[in-house]
């Protein structure tokens, strides 16, 4: 075989062992499927701000033991670190679940 | 895959990708390349599917997350090849130890004579497998992938005379393999 021949022979071998074309067999719904999931801004936002509203409102409307509520009370100030932090936990499993 | 001359183009999808994380034309992505990158890989990873289409799984999920880097000067085709062919040299990397052996040949048929196709494509992969992996996607980019070297030295992201020298010696290297065959 001179070499001329041998290169048309190795350029057919290559294109005829290398077919082309495969059919889809569910890799595009595989691949959906595995995606990270979609970034929600408004819904995030949504979610922050009903999370905070009910944990504020919740600490705030607290008895004090001293018969009136946390809301009137000079303990509201010593409560928002706890109620910051209580917020942002609640806030992630909140938007870990929707 | 060839699209109706009224589908939307690549650059259309992505756009809409991008804009509203629009999951559908991403799939219509998927749907147009899947066949030339899992054949791609199908091809490096010497013929085992399971591992090819592992490995397009991952590099239609890194094209996803990195779709804001893709700049259009590239055909999209190009710019996941250049992904797969990545994915292929860290799995590669991580899987020295174990040289890479084509797959064998099913032996279930032992009375009966294999076709000469057959037969020939197993030396081929066999050959193939003996390969550097850079080698092996350079013929296997500009043979069956048919790009030219120009665009495979993109993908491969080396100049166009690197890309050149390593399809000859990975012919090279397979016309002496192959002639070693009985």
């Amino acid at each position: 075989m001179n070499g001329r021949d041998d290169e048309v022979w190795l350029d057919t071998l290559l294109q005829r062992q290398l077919p082309s074309g495969t059919s889809d067999d569910g890799f595009r719904e595989q691949i959906l499927q595995r995606l990270p999931p979609r970034e929600r801004p408004v819904r995030r936002a949504f979610g922050l701000g009903v999370t905070w509203g009910v944990a504020a409102l919740t600490l705030l409307l607290l008895p004090t033991g001293e018969g009136s509520m946390v809301l009137s009370s000079m303990y509201a100030g010593n409560l928002m670190v706890p109620c910051c932090l209580g917020t942002a936990l609640l806030w992630y499993v909140v938007d870990s679940l929707t | 895959m060839a699209s109706p001359p009224d589908a939307p183009t690549d650059a259309e999808l992505i756009t809409r990708v991008l804009l509203r994380d629009d999951r559908r034309a991403f799939g219509e992505l998927v749907a147009r390349h899947q066949s030339a990158v899992r054949g791609l890989l199908r091809r490096l990873t010497g013929g085992d599917l399971s591992q090819a289409d592992d490995l397009a799984q991952e590099t239609f999920l890194r094209a996803y997350r990195g779709l804001r880097g893709y700049r259009g000067g590239a055909k999209f085709s190009s710019w996941l090849y250049r992904i797969a062919c990545n994915v292929f040299f860290s799995r590669d990397r991580g899987s020295r130890e174990a040289p890479q052996e084509p797959l064998a040949l099913e032996a279930g048929n032992s009375g009966l004579a294999l076709p000469d196709l057959v037969l020939e494509r197993h030396d081929l992969e066999k050959a193939l497998a003996s390969l550097k992996p850079r080698e092996r996607a350079a013929l296997v980019l500009t043979y069956a992938n048919e790009l030219t070297h120009e665009e495979a030295a993109v993908v491969l992201d080396c100049p166009v005379g690197t890309l050149k020298t390593h399809v000859a010696r990975a012919k090279e290297k397979l016309r002496r393999q192959l002639e070693e065959v009985p």
